[in-house]
């Protein structure tokens, strides 16, 4: 039966059927080049590097998140449906995601994820076995509090947030997946936050080279319904990177960049 | 004057020679699938100065063979050139090689195999380097002594994915084992490399531009592993891990080319680095003569 619609597809993670889910996108790249010899331009083809999957997930960001709990797994499996067709994937990393959150709009957050095992059809559907993640709740405007260390009167219009992974797949020879998989520290977080000026002023230029200069700032947004659902944070924080912009018939905006760093 | 394409220059060896025909329909031929290649000459002459003579452009004077040599990267298949029919003792009269064709390109003979190298590593298809000394004196005339027009490009075999030695599909084992229980500490094998250098002699008798005798003086090959971890700190004297077996095995199943060191572990290094994971590498050398 062909696919109806959007409706009917699901996608479970480690025997989770994911909620509020907006995208999801597999991909395989094959590396296989051409080889040339002398005395021959077409000598066949040969494969140079292991096939490169990725899955990606773009979630609304409305329940206590699933998905973050799974970074630093190095075993992830999981299945997408759609209609009657099955897509099965093993040995899946996260190696980043972010998160997005902007005034009038509701925060997403979306995953990447590596796959070294196999992604295959064909598979029988697990969707009634799976667990669900829990409840989306009502996240309203107020519901997201953005803590920083540029002053309350400056209005924050966005803030972005991720964290990326340094996965290392170590293939061994004669082996098609790889024999180790390690997740190799620090992990790299980073913070952009958008704001309407009003107080706001740039960091003395020089001052960064002073040891006294804050480089554990508390810099994180907390996502809150009925309660507290997720706090996303930077460790170590610093600011790297500061702009204003200001233009005719348009309010003063600045935009700063804060990079963290934690243990795996 | 020309420039000629990479695609009009195949190059074969051969172990007979049969008028310089080398060649893919020639029986004596093996086809090379060199990636590139590099043909060195150098006429031995040594300037000659005479008391009381002004030097002028002609003295010069034969000081010594001339020195030639082949060195070119190639893959490997099941069929065509297999570096190991070069290693050992192999008589006299040394290899044939035809670069371009034997009509149209250069030939040459008496070449002999100096080393080869090789890495084996996962998802990468295998390349060898091989390097040869050339001891009898090459043509010199306009045929197959100069690469022409006309390149015989029909020579070339037919080839395809499955065709070429991979590190996807070759084998590293202990003798009759897995290799783990013969390099017991040791359980993922991120690369291999193989080494093989030999040194020959060629000895000349007065009034002949040839060697009249080519002896192989020694040879060894050495293995250099690197995986997850190494052995236990070998002994001042090293330590014989027992037999390690390397089959390169191309997509169909077939063997390429094989090789067996039973060395001595040689050397041991651990390296690790900030952001990354400690690797271990041995080096097992064994003395072939």
């Amino acid at each position: 039966m062909a696919l109806d619609g959007s409706h009917e597809e699901y996608i479970i993670i480690n025997n989770t059927l994911l909620n509020a889910v907006q995208n999801v996108s597999f991909s395989q790249n094959v590396n296989e080049s051409p080889i040339s010899t002398l005395g021959n331009e077409c000598a066949g083809t040969a494969i140079g590097a292991p096939t490169t999957v990725t899955a990606a997930i773009d979630k609304f960001l409305l329940n206590q998140e699933f998905m973050q709990t799974l970074t630093g797994l190095t075993d992830i499996s999981g299945q997408f449906e759609y209609g009657d067709n099955i897509l099965d994937f093993t040995t899946g990393v996260i190696n980043g995601y972010s998160v997005a959150a902007s005034v009038g709009e509701l925060p997403q957050i979306s995953f990447d994820l590596n796959i070294y095992g196999t992604l295959t059809g064909g598979g029988a559907s697990i969707r009634s076995s799976a667990s669900s993640e829990p409840a989306i709740q009502e996240v309203p405007q107020d519901g997201l509090i953005v803590t920083f260390d540029k002053g309350g009167t400056n209005s924050v219009q966005s803030f972005n947030f991720s964290e990326t992974f340094n996965v290392q797949p170590i293939y061994g020879l004669g082996q098609d997946t790889p024999s180790h998989i390690s997740i190799v520290g620090p992990i790299n977080q980073e913070a952009t936050i958008s704001m309407e000026v009003e107080d706001y002023e740039p960091e003395d230029t020089f001052s960064f080279l002073d040891s006294a200069k804050a480089r554990n700032r508390t810099i994180q947004i907390e996502i809150s319904g009925s309660s507290v659902l997720n706090t996303f944070a930077l460790e170590n924080a610093y600011l790297v990177d500061e702009s204003i912009t200001a233009g005719v018939g348009d309010t003063m905006v600045a935009n700063l960049t804060y990079r963290g760093y934690k243990k795996v | 004057m020309a420039y000629f394409s990479y695609k009009d220059l195949p190059i074969y060896f051969g172990t007979a020679a049969d008028g310089g025909g080398l060649g893919a329909n020639d029986a004596n031929s093996k086809m090379v699938f060199a990636q590139q290649v590099q043909l060195n000459y150098t006429p031995n002459i040594a300037p000659t100065r005479l008391l009381g003579k002004t030097p002028t452009k002609d003295n010069f004077n034969l000081a010594g063979p001339p020195s030639a040599s082949l060195s070119f990267s190639c893959y490997v298949d099941a069929g065509e050139f297999d570096p190991t029919d070069y290693t050992g003792d192999v008589g006299n009269v040394g290899s044939y090689f035809a670069i371009g064709g034997g009509a149209n390109g250069i030939t040459g003979s008496g070449a002999y195999l100096t080393s080869f190298s090789y890495t084996l590593a996962p998802y990468q298809p295998v390349l060898v380097q091989c390097d040869f000394a050339i001891y009898q004196p090459l043509t010199t005339t306009n045929v197959g002594g100069k690469i022409g027009t006309g390149a015989n490009t029909d020579w070339v075999d037919s080839t395809d994915f499955s065709t070429y030695a991979h590190g996807a599909y070759s084998v590293f084992s202990g003798q009759g084992q897995a290799a783990t229980q013969t390099l017991n500490d040791i359980s993922v094998y991120e690369s291999i490399q193989y080494q093989f250098s030999a040194n020959r002699m060629p000895i000349y008798e007065i009034g002949d531009y040839g060697p009249s005798v080519v002896e192989l003086m020694t040879a060894e090959h050495s293995l250099s592993i690197q995986g997850d971890n190494i052995q236990k700190l070998v002994p001042l004297t090293g330590s014989n891990p027992g037999k390690l077996n390397l089959l390169l095995k191309n997509a169909a199943g077939d063997t390429c080319f094989s090789n067996a060191v039973d060395g001595r572990i040689t050397a041991e290094n651990v390296s690790i680095q900030g952001g990354d994971l400690a690797r271990g590498n041995i080096t097992i050398t064994e003395l072939l003569k």
